[in-house]
């Protein structure tokens, strides 16, 4: 029966082809412009570390002094010098990680090396398990290390490529802002998406992953002046932190700690509050505990990473979507009430109203389906626009396959709601009435 | 009379005048929020650049790292400059930082404040030696920067010891919207810094474009008379002769590179300005082409819906036009009363628009801080929506008044 109804659907639209071709139309658009804006959001919300995201945590604390113009209730993002020390070396034998990045001259050690900047992310030895950062060749760095402000550096493969031709170089030395270091590990392809690590950097939460990774103590002593990643600094001198990473109203560095288990959580949760209470009895602190500890979704969603431009351009879409769904009801209703004559046989010749019903759907469906089809390299020209735009998230706008599902079922789903109305107008046809009039 | 009649025919059909009302609704929104975000990609690019045409080249930032220094002195960077403008066809040479078409590194944001009323303004600073001359400015009120107003240092120093600044023309009416703005006194920062005295603003330039032309302040521009000193990344801006150019440009690499010391001249880029700003904005004009190609398509979509249903409209009542004719109706009054009835319509759904558009920008504003299109736009959105209306009835208007009164007597 349904490909009895397939035929008709099919010999209807050929007969009709200008009103075919605009319906077709009207979806595809629709299609097209809401696909391509759903692309770039559906890569821009996505989950960053899927297996990972609902054991990491990121804390933060509350420095600032009592009576600050203009400051709000939530905690600064990052940490200070003293903060980030105290708290990567609270007790508790969970992973965790401190971190900060910026820029620092680099060059292999042959002669024709040239100098240049290098993004750096600067961490410590839990940074590559726990992100599930894959290896190419080496290892990360051990605790060890770390304690040791040993000169040991992990490149990413596009920067190994560059200084050493690609060729393992675990073992070779380089120069990093005068210092020599060693190469002890080249990591595969990793940058997720939004960089949730941090988010306040100068790039901004799309930004790429670092080209350079070394351990968070030595980088700090390093002979550099290069700025601090995400400074910011409260008071009178915005520009305290420029030069002096340890100015004590400055916050820059992000801490992020692993917690297994709701009771890990709980537990580390209470330290975070014993700690500020502690500091506050100290003096150091002028306020009364403010901590928090968001997951890693919970803190992307807090910083609303997703770009505002982003959003409306995705309302818009779906806007052209609505109208074109609005004109592709008017232009079925029209269309099936123009073969009212031919409705009118089938329903003399015994035909249900089921089956008038049915038979329009189809109809519709097949509609959808074009539509759709033609829709997708429509969308296919809206990303290919969008990625021409200079901004972080733009190279990420892809089609992927879940998405060209995603496209076809709604085109489909569309094409098929849009026509319950006028097929149920089609099927109250009277057939007597319309016998006579043939 | 002829209205009541009118509502009562549409209020009898009322599906096709409702899908109408619906598609003119959400097009409405649609349009107007398009616009908007459309204006304000476009702002940067039709905005002046006030610099002399063809006559500027730009280096970017250049690295003392790449000559082996840590910093270049101001000896240095001034004999760099004298080397530049032995050029032939060089007018003026400056090196500076923060300047025009700089992308990231050393690019310098203030919040310049009115000492007095405390209002602020967002804008780039542009530091560096007699910078108007060399981009082909002018002081429309007050001087130029003079010998005695210099600094010579590095950047704090500089930054936290210079006392006389100039603003854009549109800086000075931003930020003094009822007087001059010359002889004012400015913080760099919203709150004044202990321990610091404001700056004098000595004079006002004409405007030219910031350089985070994408910005929000396009015009927005603050100079400070700085020497640099002890400075790591150092922009060079030339102006030449536009007939001697290019030749200028081939040579300015060698030129500059060797009196820097820089260990591979060639590869420092140099820019036409065209091509910076050009590059810079290419963001902005692809977003400007996808926002007009969803405006377009929202509008044909629009104005073809509205004729197709229309269309359909006046083919189901072929034979209620026959009868008017037959009693008397002219042509032109069957066409008035398709046109009017349009007209209707289409100006319900414009204020339903207007009303679930204020609604949803006040929600957007809400939850995402946006800010609202202006109420004019909203106002020009349902004036358009009127003309498409207009435009699209007025095929099938046309068709109706042509239908022959004859019609009233068959059968249907």
């Amino acid at each position: 029966m349904l490909g009895y109804y397939m035929d008709l659907a099919l010999r209807s639209l050929r007969r009709h082809k200008m009103l075919a071709a605009l319906m077709v139309l009207a979806i595809a658009l629709g299609i097209g412009a809401s696909i391509t804006m759903l692309t770039v959001l559906h890569n821009l919300s996505g989950d960053p570390l899927p297996q990972r995201s609902g054991v990491l945590f990121h804390p933060q604390v509350d420095p600032r002094p009592k009576d600050l113009p203009g400051a709000d209730a939530e905690p600064p993002d990052d940490l200070t010098w003293v903060d980030a020390q105290n708290l990567f070396h609270l007790p508790g034998s969970y992973p965790r990680v401190l971190m900060d990045g910026n820029w620092l001259p680099a060059r292999a050690m042959r002669g024709d090396s040239l100098l240049a900047m290098q993004s750096d992310r600067a961490t410590t030895a839990d940074f590559f398990s726990m992100f599930d950062v894959p290896f190419v060749y080496g290892s990360g760095w051990t605790a060890q290390d770390d304690a040791q402000h040993a000169r040991v550096v992990v490149l990413s493969s596009a920067l190994n490529d560059k200084l050493f031709g690609g060729a393992d170089s675990v073992g070779k030395q380089m120069v990093i802002a005068t210092k020599t270091f060693r190469v002890i590990g080249v990591i595969g392809p990793w940058h997720p998406q939004p960089r949730f690590y941090d988010i306040n950097n100068d790039d901004g939460p799309y930004g790429k992953a670092a080209d350079m990774y070394l351990p968070f103590f030595t980088w700090i002593d390093l002979p550099q002046d290069y700025g601090y990643g995400s400074m910011r600094c409260w008071g009178n001198d915005a520009n305290a932190g420029q030069h002096n990473p340890k100015a004590p109203q400055c916050t820059w560095a992000q801490l992020w700690v692993q917690l297994d288990s709701p009771a890990q959580v709980a537990s580390y949760r209470s330290a975070l509050r014993q700690y500020s209470l502690q500091q506050h009895e100290l003096g150091r602190f002028e306020r009364a505990p403010n901590v928090r500890l968001r997951g890693l979704l919970d803190w992307l969603d807090y910083k609303r990473v997703i770009p505002v431009m982003v959003r409306m351009q995705t309302w818009i879409a779906f806007g052209v979507f609505l109208i074109c769904m609005l004109n592709t009801i008017g232009l079925m209703v029209a269309k099936f009430l123009r073969k009212s004559g031919e409705i009118g046989v089938r329903r003399a010749l015994g035909a249900s109203r089921r089956d008038v019903f049915a038979q329009c759907l189809v109809e519709a469906g097949v509609i959808g389906v074009a539509g759709g089809l033609c829709g997708l390299p429509l969308a296919w020209l809206g990303l290919w626009m969008v990625r021409q735009q200079p901004v972080s998230f733009a190279a990420s706008a892809h089609l992927d396959l879940s998405m060209l599902g995603a496209a076809l079922a709604l085109s489909l789903v569309a094409a098929l709601l849009a026509g319950v109305w006028p097929s149920l107008r089609a099927a109250r046809v009277t057939p007597a009435l319309q016998v006579k009039s043939l | 009379m002829g209205g009541m009649l009118m509502l009562k025919t549409l209020k009898r059909n009322g599906f096709m005048p409702l899908l109408v009302v619906a598609q003119v609704v959400f097009a409405l929104v649609v349009l107007v929020n398009t616009g908007s975000l459309l204006q304000q990609q476009m702002a940067p690019i039709l905005a002046a650049t006030g610099v002399p045409e063809g006559a500027l080249l730009l280096t970017h930032q250049l690295n003392s790292q790449d000559a082996g220094q840590d910093q270049w002195s101001y000896a240095s960077l001034d004999s760099a400059e004298r080397a530049v403008r032995a050029i032939p066809g060089v007018i003026a040479v400056s090196s500076g930082m923060g300047t025009p078409m700089s992308v990231g590194g050393m690019l310098v944001r203030a919040t310049p404040t009115d000492a007095r009323s405390g209002r602020s303004v967002d804008a780039d600073v542009f530091g560096g030696d007699h910078l108007v001359d060399t981009l082909g400015l002018h002081v429309l009120r007050g001087r130029d920067f003079s010998d005695s107003d210099y600094m010579t240092g590095s950047f704090i120093k500089m930054y936290q010891q210079t006392r006389a600044a100039l603003i854009s023309d549109t800086l000075a009416q931003r930020l003094f919207p009822d007087g001059d703005a010359v002889g004012q006194e400015i913080w760099m920062s919203p709150k004044p810094s202990k321990g610091r005295d404001p700056l004098r603003i000595v004079g006002v330039f004409s405007d030219t474009l910031s350089s985070q032309i994408t910005g929000p302040s396009v015009h927005a521009v603050l100079m400070l008379p700085l020497r640099m000193d002890d400075f790591g990344i150092v922009s060079f801006m030339v102006r030449v002769k536009p007939a001697q150019r290019d030749a200028v440009m081939k040579r300015l690499p060698e030129v500059l590179g060797t009196a820097l010391g820089m260990h591979n001249p060639q590869t420092m880029k140099v820019e036409r300005y065209e091509d910076a700003r050009a590059a810079r904005l290419h963001g902005n004009t692809v977003a400007s082409w996808l926002l007009l190609t969803v405006l377009g398509t929202v509008s044909i979509v629009v104005v073809l819906g509205i004729t197709g249903l229309s269309g359909f409209w006046v083919q189901k009542r072929t034979r209620e036009i026959g009868i008017q004719r037959a009693l008397g109706a002219r042509r032109g009054d069957i066409l008035r009363q398709y046109q009017f009835e349009n007209f209707l319509v289409v100006c319900a759904g414009a204020v339903l628009g207007v009303l679930l558009g204020l609604i949803v920008a006040e929600w957007l504003r809400r939850h995402f801080e946006l800010t609202s299109p202006p109420l004019a736009a909203w106002a020009a959105g349902a004036l358009v929506l009127v003309v498409f209306g207009q435009l699209a009835v007025l095929g099938p208007a046309r068709r109706a008044s042509r239908v022959p009164p004859v019609v009233a007597t068959r059968s249907v």
